[in-house]
């Protein structure tokens, strides 16, 4: 073919090599769409999983901060007993109460109760012979940890088993 | 495919493959004299309605549906086709048409401009008067079938041609039966090309002949080494060459040409069988 010198507007009659590259084409557009929506579709994934993220840390967030208010709320009793078990475990104080038994002694009993101010204990004490019962208690004064004591009724004839009841006070520890 | 010259008018049915098209159909018939005259600027269809039955019955023969698409090729003579070197290469219609305009026998803005590729960088334009043009389109339209591109029998002719090239100092020569084209090729390719009209009244194989030798002149000597022949009249202007001692060439030829067809004789065959 030539130029062409038609007074007219007409369009071809396509040649093959012409239909194969919009064949191609139109493939290569399809497959770009297909991809497009594809990545679309992973991008909408993604950022729902962000906003959900961000939800749930929003709401962890806002959980800790009124944890942390309900600690300083002094008000708010079940808030201070939590704070007590934190602050004074079972372990801890059997730990603090160990060095002031002595030998010839034992706890025969322990009950701690976390109250809304301190945490209660009540203990009963077998000691071999009074003077080591009198040892304890001088002992349990001196560590500081323990305060308010009050204490059962003794026989003070050979061996002796004492209830004893005192609040824990940590933070008055020598 | 329509191809209309003074005499004739044809009709191929071509076949295209990704690699080479192939001729599967060819009618022809005559035209009364007078009916068709090739002008650039004059009415071409004296007779249609002689034009228009011709157009008719090579459809007919070849078997075109109504309405079916058929491309137009019109005769040498109605444009003058110029070999140049498009400044910067631009071969916009503007610029062809501003080229071209000094020699148009009308107004430039009524030409239709189209150009073939000459390598190296030059190109083969011509331009036709945009109602010639329509007048070919409406006689085909009138026939029964839909007109598509419009080509000019040199252009599809030295398309053809100039895939083959031919060594330096040949010349290529074809013919219409309203003109004749003569182009010389030196080493760099095609170097010169004029368009001279045909007149019945001349002893015409002299007087191609005459241009023949002319065409091949440099420096004022006859120097050429063949002539290649497409068109009407190839085969008798050949033989007078060889009677006068030229080589001369058929441009081209069909292993099985259609009864009646002689492929020489037909300057735009090449260039449509490319």
């Amino acid at each position: 073919m030539t130029a062409d010198f038609s007074t007219r507007r007409h369009i071809g009659r396509p040649r093959l090599v012409d239909l194969l590259l919009l064949a191609f084409g139109l493939t290569a557009l399809g497959w770009s769409a297909l991809a497009a929506s594809s990545a679309r579709r992973d991008l909408e994934t993604v950022r729902a999983a962000v906003q959900q993220f961000h939800a749930s840390a929003g709401e962890e967030e806002k959980r800790v901060r009124e944890l942390e208010d309900r600690r300083h709320d002094r008000t708010d009793p079940l808030a201070r007993q939590a704070v007590q078990t934190l602050a004074s475990p079972p372990p801890r104080i059997l730990a603090d109460l160990e060095p002031t038994v002595p030998t010839g002694a034992r706890l025969e009993a322990l009950t701690l109760t976390y109250g809304h101010e301190a945490v209660e204990l009540e203990l009963t004490l077998l000691a071999r012979t009074p003077e080591t019962y009198d040892d304890f208690v001088a002992r349990v004064e001196r560590s500081g940890l323990f305060g308010d004591l009050a204490f059962g009724s003794e026989n003070r004839t050979g061996e002796m088993k004492v209830t004893l009841r005192a609040r824990y006070r940590p933070e008055e520890g020598s | 495919m329509v191809a209309f010259d003074v005499g004739r008018v044809w009709g191929v049915l071509v076949r295209r493959g990704l690699a080479q098209a192939r001729l599967v159909g060819a009618a022809r018939e005559t035209l009364p004299q007078g009916a068709l005259k090739p002008s650039p600027h004059e009415r071409n269809l004296l007779r249609p309605a002689e034009v228009r039955d011709a157009v008719h019955a090579v459809c007919a023969q070849l078997g075109l549906a109504e309405g079916q698409r058929a491309d137009l090729i019109l005769p040498a003579g109605i444009a003058r086709p110029v070999l140049f070197d498009p400044p910067a290469g631009d071969t916009t219609p503007d610029s062809l048409r501003f080229r071209l305009a000094n020699a148009l026998p009308y107004a430039a803005s009524e030409a239709v401009v189209g150009t073939i590729p000459v390598p190296p960088g030059r190109v083969l334009a011509a331009a036709a008067r945009r109602s010639v043009v329509a007048e070919y389109e409406a006689i085909v339209e009138a026939a029964g079938c839909k007109p598509r591109r419009v080509e000019l029998a040199p252009l599809v002719a030295f398309a053809g041609l100039l895939a083959r090239p031919l060594p330096a100092r040949a010349l290529d020569v074809v013919l219409g039966e309203a003109a004749v084209s003569l182009a010389r090729w030196e080493h760099t390719g095609l170097a010169t090309f004029r368009t001279r009209l045909r007149t019945v009244s001349r002893d015409d194989l002299a007087w191609l002949a005459a241009e023949i030798e002319r065409a091949a002149q440099t420096n004022g000597q006859t120097s050429f080494a063949a002539v290649r022949l497409a068109g009407a009249g190839a085969c008798a202007l050949a033989d007078h060459a060889r009677a006068n001692g030229r080589e001369a060439l058929l441009a081209w030829d069909l292993a099985q040409p259609p009864s009646g067809m002689e492929p020489a004789e037909i300057a735009w065959l090449g260039g449509v069988l490319r």
